[in-house]
């Protein structure tokens, strides 16, 4: 078991880092998916983002002859960039949001129903485009299992921009946001636009998707989602403590799925989302104990 | 705050409704500094919409409203307190944090500047609850939430406070202590105060007009007292 440990310093750390860094940023974005009760976008922009994802692998070949940017060529053999498959997952993610946005605009569905529309028709998406490329198969296949090993230093550095410019952005403005998030209709008739800052809070959506499905996968992302915001609303006494709180659990849980992932050997996606559901029981079971400052979470 | 009698708003035969469908209609009213307006009506008749309408969240369907001391046309700012079940618990605010969202329409965007010193600790003092700052916004009484709502709304210092059925679902006792703090507000800051509600009883006589919302229009209640003095 040191011996696995012992991996995480030489052949892993980018990954490690890189893992760290997702958490980070898609916990700290689903605290506020969570509070608009929208948590099963968690579901389906992450599907998008895979599908935005294939499509890049199945244009690769002519993206190489037209554009190149963001190619890395190995010998025979062409891999889009961490990069490129960010940027491609980022518009697959803002396409769906916009048709979401559109649909509920014009009061088309449910919510639910069209979240799940999203999902369906993002998976079959991502399966249909994958038909024909087998490289492009196990790429998501390894991407579904979580298995994040090669994250170069470069990726790293952009993932560690974007969740940088994310934090910054929300801590700047984070009472217009929050303001708008809880009760819409008192901030616009104080005079604020909530549709700007709910744009923000999608396009945010959008950025901490499309980089952490490209760093860990779309399962580790909806783990982000939807297991830290519900352990720490239960033990925060203000937005706060939720806000912080919800970024140590997701932090939290990504360290403890690494330490059962190395020395059990099983994948990493899956240990990152059983490392998140046990802090969720075991914040369940410490709720009696916070119950006197915090009043009960519905 | 205003100098009494000044228009605010006006609306001029407005119709106010749904996806095409009016629930107002021929609405003639007008709001002005520094009165106490209470808007009555059964449940459903379309207070809350009217409501709605004062406030620029909801675009008339006929008719037009002016804003004749906003130079752009728009709706001033406006302290709002809607019907407390409109609120989601989900969120964890403590009442510091409640009220402080009141005063982000006075901030820059990006934070605090500007923000007097104790501004949140003055607009909660305001209401009695001097110190309970950072006590679980979820975690006080139906009335202590209201009167945090009511800072909220001051806090935005705006000189139009709308209030959707503040009292609703509060005891007697807690009803009387906010309609106090609300008719003492009004006083000392001479806020015009549109308050809605369907109890006639509570404040029809603190009242310095009253208009019905019924069967789909707005009509004016008896004569207008002068209690703004």
């Amino acid at each position: 078991m040191q011996g696995s440990f012992a991996l995480l310093g030489d052949l892993y750390l980018d990954a490690f880092l890189g893992s760290l860094l997702a958490a980070f940023l898609c916990s700290m974005v689903g605290a506020l998916l969570y509070l608009r009760r929208n948590v099963f976008l968690g579901l389906a922009l992450p599907q998008a983002a895979a599908a935005g994802i294939s499509l890049d692998l199945v244009l690769l070949p002519w993206w190489y002859g037209v554009v190149g940017w963001g190619v890395v060529k190995s010998g025979d053999h062409l891999h889009p960039s961490f990069a490129l498959h960010t940027v491609f997952a980022f518009w697959a993610v803002l396409l769906v949001l916009g048709i979401l946005t559109r649909m509920e605009r014009s009061r088309r569905g449910s919510p639910e129903s069209r979240t799940a529309a999203a999902y369906a028709v993002s998976l079959a998406a991502t399966i249909l485009l994958l038909q024909n490329t087998p490289f492009g198969r196990a790429f998501v296949d390894s991407m579904v299992r979580g298995e994040i090993l090669s994250i170069s230093q470069a990726d790293l550095l952009l993932l560690l921009v974007l969740t940088l410019f994310t934090f910054g952005t929300l801590h700047l403005f984070r009472g217009r946001i929050l303001l708008v998030l809880f009760d819409r209709e008192a901030a616009k008739a104080s005079g604020i636009r909530p549709h700007v800052w709910e744009g923000l809070v999608l396009l945010l959506a959008g950025l901490a998707v499309a980089a952490g499905v490209v760093t860990v996968g779309p399962l580790v992302v909806f783990s982000y989602f939807a297991l830290p915001p519900p352990a720490a609303r239960g033990l925060s006494p203000s937005m706060r403590s939720f806000m912080i709180l919800s970024v140590v659990f997701g932090l939290a849980s990504t360290l403890g799925g690494w330490a059962f992932s190395l020395s059990t050997d099983h994948p990493l996606g899956p240990s990152i989302t059983a490392a998140g559901f046990a802090l969720l029981l075991i914040t369940w079971a410490l709720r009696p104990l916070a119950s006197r400052v915090v009043p009960p979470a519905p | 705050m205003s100098s009494t009698g000044e228009t605010l708003l006006r609306m001029e035969g407005v119709s106010l409704g749904y996806q095409g469908r009016p629930v107002l209609s021929g609405v003639d009213l007008e709001i002005r500094a520094g009165e106490f307006l209470v808007i009555l009506g059964p449940n459903g008749a379309g207070k809350t919409t009217l409501v709605r309408g004062v406030l620029g969240l909801l675009a008339p369907m006929e008719g037009r409203i002016l804003f004749p001391r906003e130079e752009r046309g728009g709706p001033p700012p406006s302290g709002y307190v809607p019907q407390r079940e409109s609120l989601d618990p989900l969120f964890p605010f403590t009442a510091a944090e409640v009220v402080e969202g009141g005063l982000q329409a006075r901030l820059k965007p990006w934070g605090r500047a500007g923000t007097p010193a104790g501004e949140v600790e003055r607009c909660l003092a305001e209401v009695g609850l001097r110190g309970i700052g950072p006590k679980p916004f979820g975690a006080l009484s139906g009335g202590q939430r209201q009167r945090v709502l009511i800072a909220r709304a001051l806090a935005v210092g705006a000189p139009l406070l709308v209030l959707d059925e503040p009292t609703a679902g509060l005891d007697p006792e807690a009803s009387e202590r906010v309609l106090g703090f609300l008719v003492r507000l009004y006083e000392e800051h001479r806020l015009a105060l549109v308050f809605v509600t369907h109890l006639e009883e509570q404040v029809r006589h603190r009242a310095s007009r009253v208009l019905v919302v019924n069967k789909g229009g707005v009509h004016p209640a008896g004569k207008e007292e002068s209690r703004a003095g």
